[in-house]
């Protein structure tokens, strides 16, 4: 491969881009490949170089557009129904919750449209400034001039010229994309317990901590529970998975149960048993779907959203407004297109054209579905009473956009994503010399020798 | 071309999403199919607001329905919600209160410790009138006041004022209503239902602080409005009734004076009062320092009357053949019972020998009675059985069922479960060991003197617009020897001086029997009990007529622990004995206007030819 013929842009990446060079096999200068030493070469001929672009950018993945337009829609319909008596009493305005999550889906709709057309390759460059300034935002969360306190945890963050932000969002966003960079580049020593998990271990317990003692519990389970699924699809050690999940436990059960995380535990297992007081959110929530029954009350006809019976109706517990309006039908529906983004986005990771985007891919979709499963867990009352939101549904602006803006990455990968058997389906080389993905097979001579690095710089 | 990532890993993740995914909608449907109804149930129950709003009660008008005795005002209620204000505004509020209210003392603390608590709801006032109201709702308005409202409260009011002070009329006949709007005591009580009429009953749904939700309510129960009350009772009667007896409760200084006056013919009581009574208006100032006197003795407490009960012996007698009015009878004054163990004997101790039977009566000769108890027949114990039955076919023993709260029924010892001793007997035949109301004697007077009718006495005779229809309960006595107990009666008053004098009215024919019995102290000598010295129960029940032997009214008297001013053996004197009392009361009712039908005609076939 001819230097001066690579992107300006997967130069200046530099080795990353070594980890995943069969990439380059298909950027469509395979043509000069067959003549390296042809001047007249160094163009590719248009209809040539159109069928290569063909080929390698086609139509992105619209199931799961559909199905996250779908969340959002039912979202925003939900976020009014369920906040319109609240919002009208608070400020005679029932629109005045639903309004600006109307506008934060937009927002949303613009940067997933926009991270469609980008390709997903930039974002190897702006991984560590991305981590680093997430990183940052937690931090500052615990500034108290500049966080807002919601129910004994310090949670947002009001910066000036800037509505309200909800940093951990955005931190799980540039977790996943800085994983997914490290992991493709460190390729098969991920496996190593030095080389892999305890390098992973350091980049993911800053956030984790720093989420942890804002505290919010329910988003430290995200980000953990996204970052493991992450080190166990990129091929890390399963029995360190085992340690790490059991040292979690251990951690939990000795550091971070408090005394009303406790209560929380046991009005889990019997949410009867104080029905004023912890059990209330559960409660009501089951009330709410008992209520639904199969086909449910009807738009509009929540008792408990309507009566105000039910705190955070429109955020953490909105799947139960689901359940109440449109029964078993409307909110199995709900985790029916969950399941479905789920499968549509292993199915873009499985045929990604790199490690890169296959883990980007897997930890996006890990994420969104794991928070949509907790957030429901919760609700159905098999976990206990964690604050989260349900990914596209609740209100909430970050949580909103920042889940639209990941979706397009997604959408951005299916675009490039190849027909199974058109990528090298044999397990790669991993007993190589510094443990990085290469070509495997005769094909390997084909790179080699490589230009020696002066001249790569020339 | 080396893929890193593991595609076994990702698939497995696949595998471990549609799982969850599936257990998840498990346990949505377990809540939403299997436990439906339960949550459902305990959903509408938490969701549901079901609000009565109390019609107006009816109001209580007399016979004439004209005066109104008892009708329902709208006042205003104060409430408040301290917890929605803050601490300073709550002082603030209290004390603005304080100064509208012109409270003082006590009640400014009271209304300041409440206004400032942290309670959800307090009510602050009752019974606002306009002018108050109109002051603090001007300081809602103006926001000086915040965190109070101003409801509306019914309030019942009685507007006549009785006969004595700080009463209203027919106090202990009417009962009162309490704030929750439910008869308390006496005609309110008995008829809550229908004064009351249906609530308007409204299911809404409610949010979390039990606020209607408006547009969710539907009206199940328009409700109905309650029904007016038409008595029996004479307003101008009941009036006069009551200021007679509180100045024989005053000259008599008694423990209470009662009367009743009732139609003998149909059972409706025109007059019905006791003294002590109290102020219905307010009702709470007795209702813990004495709420006793919220209970009508004509119809709620029982005494042993005395000799007015010789009347019923003088029923069995004549019934059974054993005697005639003029059947002469020794009194021997005193007379041994029970082989000796026992005794009774005359009020004054004195044997008067050999006399008639009405005489005997007139003169309330105890021993007579006695002897004519024990010779009903062979044996104490047929008897027994034969007095015994006289009087439970007169209603002793069981309430009369006058459409009032309260009505106790007395105390009658049945001799077919104890056998009843001579003296039992003997007592028995002068009104001693059995226990009655006025009104229980007022009835059975009634059928002894209205040619032998049991009636059912009864204080309303239309509820809305439709009269009660009242049976009678039947024949209890023949009307011949209802004719012989007008005479009688008649006999008595007619033929004892002292009696005489008292109960002359003339122009009218007036009969009846006195009772003067000794009221038992069960805690007097240390447990042992003993007669009270010197106080006594003073009863008389008679009739007056305008038309000889036609009796037109029956009156009930009952001076309870009267003190007498000259108390000799066999003489016992006060201001106001028990005839005088009828005297006076009998001729307020004779001469209330429209009372009494007018009777120009031919009198009736019960009318006795004497």
């Amino acid at each position: 491969m001819t230097d001066a013929l690579r992107p300006r842009a997967r130069a200046a990446v530099g080795r990353p881009i070594e980890a995943d060079r069969g990439r380059v096999d298909r950027s469509g200068t395979g043509a000069q490949r067959a003549a390296p030493g042809a001047a007249g070469a160094l163009r590719t001929p248009a209809r040539q170089r159109a069928t290569a672009l063909n080929r390698e950018r086609h139509q992105a993945d619209y199931a799961i557009l559909v199905i996250v337009v779908a969340l959002t829609a039912v979202g925003i319909l939900m976020v009014y129904s369920s906040s319109a008596m609240k919002a009208y009493l608070a400020t005679d305005d029932t629109l005045s919750i639903v309004g600006p999550q109307i506008g934060w889906a937009a927002l949303g709709m613009v940067a997933l449209a926009a991270m469609m057309r980008i390709d997903y390759r930039y974002l190897r460059l702006v991984s560590v400034p991305f981590y680093v300034v997430a990183l940052g935002l937690l931090v500052l969360v615990f500034v108290p001039s500049l966080n807002v306190v919601v129910g004994g945890s310090a949670r947002w963050l009001k910066l000036p010229l800037l509505p309200a932000l909800h940093p951990a969002e955005l931190a799980k966003l540039a977790l996943i994309v800085y994983l997914a960079h490290w992991f493709a580049k460190r390729g098969t020593r991920v496996k190593g317990f030095w080389s892999g998990t305890i390098p992973f271990l350091i980049i993911l317990a800053p956030m984790v901590a720093l989420v942890f003692k804002e505290p919010d519990l329910g988003t430290t389970m995200v980000i953990g529970l996204t970052g493991l699924t992450m080190f166990f699809v990129a091929g890390g050690s399963l029995v360190h998975l085992a340690a790490i999940g059991f040292a979690a436990l251990v951690a939990v059960v000795a550091v971070g149960l408090r005394a009303y995380q406790l209560t929380r535990i046991r009005t889990w297992l019997d949410p009867w048993s104080d029905p004023l007081g912890t059990g209330f959110h559960t409660i009501q929530g089951l009330l709410a779907l008992g209520l639904g029954g199969i086909l449910g009350a009807g738009l509009g006809e929540s008792r408990l959203a309507g009566g105000l019976f039910l705190p955070n109706a429109s955020n953490d517990y909105i799947f139960a407004i689901i359940g109440e309006e449109f029964g078993l039908i409307g909110a199995g529906l709900v985790i029916l297109l969950f399941v479905g983004l789920a499968y549509s986005g292993i199915r873009v990771s499985l045929r990604a054209p790199d490690t890169f985007g296959a883990l980007l891919a897997a930890g996006i979709t890990a994420w969104l579905c794991i928070q949509a499963f907790i957030n429901i867990g919760v609700v159905v009352a098999l976990i206990p009473v964690t604050g989260i939101t349900l990914p596209f549904i609740s209100a909430g602006g970050s949580s909103l956009t920042i889940s639209l803006a990941a979706v397009g990455i997604l959408l951005s990968i299916s675009r490039e994503t190849v027909e199974r058997g058109a990528w090298n389906d044999a397990a790669a080389d991993r007993g190589g010399r510094n443990g990085r993905a290469h070509l495997p097979g005769p094909r390997r001579g084909a790179l080699l020798p490589r230009p020696a690095r002066s001249s790569e710089r020339a | 071309m080396g893929r890193t990532d593991s595609r076994r890993r990702a698939l497995f993740l696949l595998i471990v999403f549609a799982t969850v995914g599936s257990a998840l909608l498990a346990r949505l449907a377990y809540w939403q199919v299997g436990q439906h109804d339960r949550l459902a149930d305990e959903a509408f129950q938490q969701t549901s607001l079901r609000q009565e709003t109390p019609s107006r009660r009816g109001d209580i008008y007399d016979r004439t329905g004209v005066v109104v005795l008892a009708t329902t005002i709208e006042r205003q209620r104060l409430v408040s919600t301290p917890s929605e204000i803050d601490a300073d505004a709550r002082r603030q509020v209290a004390a603005g209160l304080v100064s509208i209210l012109g409270l003082t003392g006590p009640d400014a603390g009271a209304l300041t410790d409440r206004e400032t608590s942290e309670r959800k709801y307090v009510v602050l006032a009752h019974d606002l009138d306009t002018t108050v109201a109109g002051h603090i709702q001007a300081g809602i308005d103006s926001k000086a006041l915040t965190g109070l409202a101003l409801e509306p409260e019914p309030v019942r009011v009685y507007p006549q004022a009785g006969g004595g002070p700080n009463t209203t009329l027919a106090a202990t006949l009417l009962g009162f209503v309490n704030r929750e709007g439910v008869g308390q005591y006496g005609v309110e009580q008995f008829y809550q239902d229908q004064l009351a009429g249906r609530p308007k009953i409204v299911q809404a749904q409610r949010d979390v602080a039990s606020r209607q939700i408006p547009e969710t309510a539907v009206v199940e129960d328009p409700g109905s409005p309650g029904e007016d009350l038409r008595l029996t009772i004479d307003a101008g009667l009941q009036l006069d009734v009551e200021q007679e007896i509180l100045a024989a409760w005053a000259a008599d200084r008694a423990k209470s004076v009662s009367a009743i006056v009732m139609n003998p013919y149909t059972g409706e009581v025109l007059a019905e009062a006791s003294y002590p009574s109290y102020d219905a208006n307010d009702y709470a100032a007795i209702a813990t320092s004495n709420p006793a006197r919220f209970v009508d003795p004509i119809v709620s407490s029982v005494y042993e009357p005395g000799s007015v009960f010789k009347m019923l012996t003088v029923v069995a007698g004549i019934e059974k053949g054993e005697v005639t009015t003029k059947t002469r009878i020794k009194d021997t004054g005193l007379l041994r019972l029970d082989g000796g163990r026992t005794h009774i004997d005359d009020a004054d101790h004195r044997a008067k020998g050999w006399m008639t039977f009405e005489d005997a009566i007139a003169y309330s000769r105890n021993v007579v009675a006695a002897k004519v108890a024990l010779g009903l027949d062979d044996t104490t114990k047929k008897s027994s059985s034969i007095l015994h039955s006289t009087w439970t076919r007169f209603g002793f023993g069981s309430p009369t069922g006058i459409d009032v709260a309260g009505e106790v029924g007395g105390i009658v010892r049945d001799p077919a479960i104890r056998a009843w001793r001579q003296i039992d007997l003997a007592n028995g035949a002068f009104g001693q060991g059995v226990a009655v109301t006025p009104l229980q004697l007022a009835t059975a007077y009634s059928a002894m003197i209205n040619g032998g009718q049991l009636i059912q006495p009864h204080v309303v005779q239309a509820v809305g617009l439709s009269a009660r229809q009242i049976p009678v309960k039947g024949q209890v006595i023949s009307a011949d020897l209802s004719k012989t107990l007008v005479g009688m009666m008649n006999h008595v008053v007619s033929t004892v001086p002292f009696y005489r004098d008292r109960t002359l009215i003339p122009g009218y024919e007036v009969g009846g029997k006195t009772g003067t019995a000794q009221i038992w102290n069960p805690k007097a000598n240390g447990g042992r009990g003993g007669w009270k010295h010197n106080i006594f129960n003073y009863s008389f029940i008679g009739y007056i007529a305008r038309q000889p032997g036609h009796p037109d009214l029956i009156v009930a008297i009952r001076i309870e622990e009267g003190t007498p001013t000259v108390a000799k053996l066999g003489q016992l004197e006060m201001p106001v004995m028990s005839f005088g009392l009828f005297r006076r009361i009998a001729h307020d009712a004779i001469t209330t206007p429209d009372l009494l039908p007018e009777r120009t005609d031919a009198p009736p076939a019960t009318t006795a030819s004497r």
